[in-house]
């Protein structure tokens, strides 16, 4: 009746009167059987890793297992995460405060020389320490080379913690009548615990996997120790079993870090946040916040710049081989870039699901891509080591096997920074797109893609870096000749020859600065600056 | 002419039932609005529809041709149905005549002019074409949406909530222009709302919306005037409802006896008046059916009126405390104190709820 009084609708386009009848699923089955399959590839490793233990006798187990050299490992090991993980959690949490919350001068400045250590890779941390102090070795100097090298990861989370804590919460508190100290304790550290303890953990997790640090100062950890028994005896069981017990370390590590991103996820009520005004903390205060950055950055940042400095300067350019330095360079480059590449196509369909699909099959996938990437690079290479030997024995010391390790490895940073960004893409633009007749193909590149591609940008750089600094796995798993900027480096130093290794120090240290410049931009990016 | 038809369609998200045994029939070139509270289904509802959603079960057809039938189903780029989300979704990446034409095949000059006309359509100036979407006003970036619907010549556009990001005057204005816009080149349209004001001046055809399921379908007059309970009343502006008991087409009430538009069994029910049916009596009695008395307890001013809320006393005296209170606008210039004694005057009938 009501359509007689007007006027005819519009034309139809002829591609709708096709109309193909078929069953719809929200999610084409190929990208989860493609999601499916990347996310068992990560497993492998840690599945022949712990096979191999499973298939070996169990008296061989146990005499493996029950001998002083485990003992000693494993008191190494506790001890090293016991001093070092509380140690980085007091001077990133305490940097962060400092940072954000005091009236410090030049805090800007502090800030970002507090994330600047992210540019200088562990090994050469010690490199520079043990070059300007030869007699440094033994537990106290693995500590104290541990927080220098790894409390950023501690100070990132918690500034941009505490940047995103409204001061109206604190206000209101004050309001109800509670103390300062009070304040801080029932309102700031709650507030602050989740992101610090993770932090904290990932310090763990790194601490478990580091390899070079330790090596230098002859500081035997599981790490350490897998990698001598593999490289003077290719002892499969002896070096699967400590790999093992690393796994067993990790994993509980991991699941409490798991924990905390589940139950400690605080969500900020309300619009955005304004940010604190720092505050005149009084005399001692201030004195205390400026030697703690000071120190920090002398330590972290001024001796190890220095040292390499020192050594470039020292050495002769004849003698350093441009051509040497411009070949591994290029390896390096070319490495990275196509590490990174396969990471970002790899971590598509996972990313993507886990943007737009809820349920446990995406967990459990983001899950095993992050369980397998919490593994120390080690037990990576020697699962991979592993099975092309048993299966594949021409793969062995190919690019092949390089690649799917660092694959293994760097898949989460690929993974994290993909989900943001198809997550910043609102449905609504694709649900637009396809109600305007475009085929989900193409919606996939011109809007999703498309919108995506800045945080996939990120994200390959992301991967692209760690593997520029990636030394245990390419060590073992790279083919003869081929040598990358970490493990000339390594090899260098191995010779003691450091006014030679001082050039590719410094090139890795140039190419990871844009790595700290990103950190830095997108912790405080979602903190809302 | 049915065109779109519904037919049983459910919807449930794990245990949540988003759309229940819902049937609808939407006429060629009409206007349909869906409206009920936030979380009441609406929004899947127009998303089974448009093909972003499959229904559990059910079927949806447009023009005889089924869209969905249970799970097997038409997908979205394929159905011809535009789609205009909250505050428009332009694509970021891309400008205003970019927007326009993103689905326009053919030569650059081909496209340019059909931009323009679409540009002219939804009365857009042709020079904003080169802008960013966020260069452009709110009201402008849903004009864009809806010229961007328009351009793959769809049979029937979905707006959802496509207002609600628009100051209050912009949001009549953009509102008005649309409704007329569309009304001239026949689309048939489906708006989804919780602005009661937005569905009843919008729509030919008004559905309410509770808990999946369509509680009531009717023109907006109708659905108004005889909502079929309490809860719908509400929904679509200020509603007095009262237990009464029916006989003989009156409600017998605490307050009174009420002419209703009801001529079934009688028995107890709940009757429903619209404030705007009262009025203070000796001032406009022409026409007034009923006349109650009562007591101003409480006066509020809303700038072009008062809102008087007044204690009408029980009948009868049996029961002297209770009272029942109504609220009805007056203009300014006469509005009573507290505490003074006024008469109330109807007019029409009281509706009776199921």
């Amino acid at each position: 009746m009501l359509a007689s009084a007007r006027s005819r609708p519009a034309p139809i386009d002829p591609v709708w009167e096709s109309n193909p009848f078929r069953p719809v699923r929200s999610v084409p089955r190929w990208i989860i059987a493609c999601a499916t399959a990347i996310a068992a590839l990560s497993l492998l490793p840690l599945l022949f890793v712990v096979g191999v233990t499973l298939g070996t006798p169990l008296g061989t187990i146990a005499g493996l297992l029950l001998r002083g050299r485990i003992a000693e490992l494993l008191v190494n090991t506790g001890l090293l995460v016991a001093l070092a993980v509380p140690l980085c959690v007091v001077v990133g949490a305490g940097l962060a405060w400092v940072t954000e919350r005091t009236d410090l001068p030049g805090r800007k400045v502090w800030s970002v020389l507090a994330v600047a250590p992210l540019a200088i890779p562990a090994f050469v941390q010690s490199y520079a320490w043990t070059s300007l102090i030869p007699g440094l070795h033994g537990l106290w100097a693995a500590v104290f080379l541990s927080v220098i090298a790894y409390f950023p990861f501690v100070f990132l989370p918690t500034a941009a913690a505490l940047r995103r804590l409204s001061p109206d919460v604190e206000e209101v508190a004050a309001s109800l009548g509670l103390p300062p100290r009070a304040v801080f304790m029932r309102v700031v550290v709650p507030h602050l615990a989740p992101a610090t303890a993770a932090g904290g953990l990932l310090v763990g997790l790194h601490l478990l996997a580091e390899y070079g640090l330790y090596a230098m100062l002859r500081f035997d950890t599981f790490t350490t120790a897998i990698f001598d028994q593999f490289q003077s005896s290719y002892n499969g069981p002896a070096a699967n079993m400590m790999a093992s017990v690393l796994i067993v370390l990790s994993l509980i590590l991991l699941g409490m870090a798991a924990r905390i991103g589940r139950h400690g996820r605080l969500a900020r009520v309300g619009p955005g946040a304004t940010r604190a005004a720092p505050r005149n903390r009084g005399k001692w205060t201030l004195i205390l916040a400026t030697l703690l950055p000071l120190t920090a950055t002398v330590c972290a940042l001024v001796v190890p710049l220095l040292t390499v400095f020192r050594w470039l300067a020292l050495g002769d350019p004849a003698a350093w081989g441009l051509w040497r330095i411009a070949s591994t360079l290029e390896n390096t480059v070319l490495l990275g870039c196509i590490g990174a590449t396969i990471a970002v196509v790899a971590a598509l369909p996972v990313s993507w699901l886990s943007a737009r699909m809820r349920g446990s099959l995406v967990r459990v996938m983001e899950g095993a891509s992050y369980t397998a990437a919490a593994l120390p690079g080690i037990v990576v290479a020697l699962g991979l080591v592993t099975i092309s030997l048993a299966l594949v024995p021409s793969m062995y010391q190919t690019f092949a096997t390089l690649l799917l390790a660092y694959l293994v490895l760097f898949l989460p940073r690929a993974l994290a920074g993909l989900r943001t960004g198809f997550a910043q893409v609102p449905p609504e633009l694709e649900w637009v797109a396809a109600s305007l007749g475009i085929r989900p193909g193409t919606v996939f590149r011109k809007i999703t893609l498309r919108l995506a591609a800045p945080s996939l940008a990120a994200a390959a750089a992301l991967v692209f870096l760690a593997i520029v600094n990636e030394l245990t796995a390419t060590l073992l798993l790279a083919p003869i000749g081929t040598r990358t900027l970490a493990t000339q480096f390594w090899a260098l130093t191995g010779e003691l020859d450091y006014a030679a290794a001082a050039p590719f120090a410094a090139v890795m240290i140039a190419l990871s600065l844009p790595l700290s410049a990103l950190l830095y931009w997108q912790s405080f990016r979602a903190a809302g600056r | 002419m049915s065109v779109l038809k519904l037919r049983g369609v459910s919807k449930r998200f794990g245990a949540t039932v988003a759309v229940s045994d819902a049937t609808l029939d939407v006429e060629a070139g009409s206007k349909t609005a869906i409206v009920g509270p936030s979380g009441c289904g609406k929004t899947t509802l127009l998303r089974l529809i448009g093909g972003f959603e499959t229904p559990d079960t059910g079927t949806i057809t447009l023009d005889n041709v089924t869209l969905a039938d249970g799970a097997r189903a038409m997908p979205a780029h394929l159905r011809g149905i535009g789609y205009v989300p909250q505050e428009g979704a332009l694509f970021p990446h891309l400008t205003v005549n970019d927007n326009i034409g993103f689905s326009l095949a053919g030569t650059a000059s081909e496209r340019r002019r059909r931009i323009e006309q679409l540009m002219g359509l939804v009365e857009l100036d042709p020079s904003l074409g080169k802008r960013w979407p966020h260069e452009v006003s709110g009201g402008q970036q849903q004009r864009v949406a809806l010229a961007r619907a328009l351009a793959s010549r769809p049979r029937v556009v979905l707006l959802d909530e496509p207002f609600s990001a628009l100051n209050a005057q912009l949001r009549a204005a953009t509102r008005a222009a649309v409704s007329r816009l569309l009304g001239a080149i026949g689309v048939t349209l489906i708006l989804v709302t919780h602005d009661q004001e937005e569905a009843l001046s919008f729509a030919d055809q008004l559905v309410v919306m509770r808990d999946g399921r369509l509680v009531q379908v009717g023109t907006p007059v109708d659905v108004y005037r005889r909502p079929t309970d309490a809860a719908a009343a509400r929904m679509l502006g200020d509603a007095i409802v009262i237990d009464a008991e029916l006989s003989g087409g009156y409600a017998i009430s605490p307050i009174g006896l009420i002419p209703t538009d009801h001529n079934g069994a009688d028995g107890p029910r709940q009757i429903m008046i619209r404030p705007s049916q009262l009025a203070l009596a000796g001032r406009n009695d022409e026409g007034a059916i009923a006349l109650f008395k009562g007591v101003v307890v409480g006066r509020e001013f809303r700038g072009d009126f008062y809102v008087l809320s007044i204690s009408v006393a029980s009948e009868g005296g049996e029961r002297s405390d209770t009272s029942t209170e109504l609220s009805i606008r007056c203009s300014v210039d006469d509005a009573p104190m507290i505490d003074d004694r006024v008469g109330i005057s109807m007019r029409g009938q009281a509706h009776v709820l199921k």
